[in-house]
């Protein structure tokens, strides 16, 4: 295997994935692959390194995402659609109400008849 | 924590958020390099976060899930924009261990010029490094992010590790001893 494919792999699927047999052998290719290594262990290093960000960032996100929950709720709220919902309930609601009354009604005047013998 | 905060529990949601937000940040100011636009990204990332919070089943991958949110909201902001190379406003980064005075400036010099050389890559090469190397996404996951293949994510990761080591070769000539004697075997 050839020193340039070899330092083609190491950059490009790690220091790991390069010929374990070719690094035992060349110097320069082995240095390339610690260089890699190096590297790639620095990169994931700095996920755990963290930039300062702005005093009032956390407050802002705390305060966004109630203020976007509030909008919503009055998107819902403003929507035709919810009103034309809410008037079907509402009618819905009316008629079965007014069914019951019709029911209990006619149940008391069925109990408040005299019996005929 | 997170499973509270998907029952609607507004201290839990406060938790999640102050336990994660500056890694958001930090990953948005990363990605656009200029800390007015990553934290107006980190905020409506946090936005999304919270409408997804309720269908999003694996809870021990939240920092991972999070991530994914704030990356797409960078690029998505970035590919609106057409901003390309933005300047480098990261300074300040803060460590995670304490060190000896020596070993101290050693690594804030070391993290300094790394931090530096990642935010000088041009915009197609940081983003890759970014999502792939520092923060562990697969291949596929940045390349669904970016809107690139596989292959592309490839290419882009071989390139921009290499301009990487060239740089961190000039900054620190004695990482890069043994660099001449090439030979084929």
């Amino acid at each position: 295997m050839e020193c340039r494919e070899v330092e083609h792999i190491i950059w490009t699927d790690g220091p790991e994935a390069a010929s374990a047999e070719h690094l035992l052998s060349c110097r320069a290719c082995r240095e390339e692959s610690r260089r890699a290594a190096d590297l790639q262990a620095a990169l994931t290093g700095m996920r755990n390194r963290f930039a300062l960000p702005p005093d009032d960032l956390e407050h802002m996100i705390v305060e966004t995402i109630s203020r976007n929950r509030l909008d919503r709720a009055r998107d819902i709220v403003s929507h035709p659609k919810f009103w034309r919902g809410a008037a079907v309930g509402a009618a819905a609601a009316a008629g079965v109400a007014g069914a019951a009354i019709g029911v209990i009604a006619a149940r008391r005047r069925v109990a408040a008849r005299p019996e005929v013998a | 924590m997170v499973r509270a905060a998907q029952q609607g529990d507004p201290a839990a949601m406060e938790e999640l958020i102050a336990g994660s937000y500056r890694a958001a940040y930090t990953l948005a100011l990363r990605l656009m390099g200029n800390p007015d636009d990553a934290a107006e990204a980190t905020q409506e990332a946090y936005i999304r976060m919270t409408r997804g919070l309720k269908k999003f089943r694996e809870v021990g991958a939240f920092p991972t899930w999070l991530f994914k949110i704030v990356s797409n909201v960078c690029m998505t902001e970035m590919r609106r924009r057409s901003r390309r190379d933005v300047p480098t406003e990261i300074e300040a980064m803060e460590d995670p261990t304490p060190l000896d005075a020596e070993d101290e400036a050693i690594g804030r010099m070391f993290w300094g010029e790394l931090e530096r050389s990642v935010q000088d890559l041009p915009e197609v090469y940081r983003s890759v490094v970014v999502l792939r190397d520092v923060y562990g996404m697969s291949g596929e996951e940045t390349g669904e992010i970016l809107g690139i293949s596989s292959g592309a994510v490839k290419v882009r990761l071989h390139r921009a590790r290499k301009r990487l080591r060239d740089e961190l070769v000039e900054h620190f000539p004695e990482w890069a001893s043994g660099d001449d004697d090439r030979e084929s075997a």
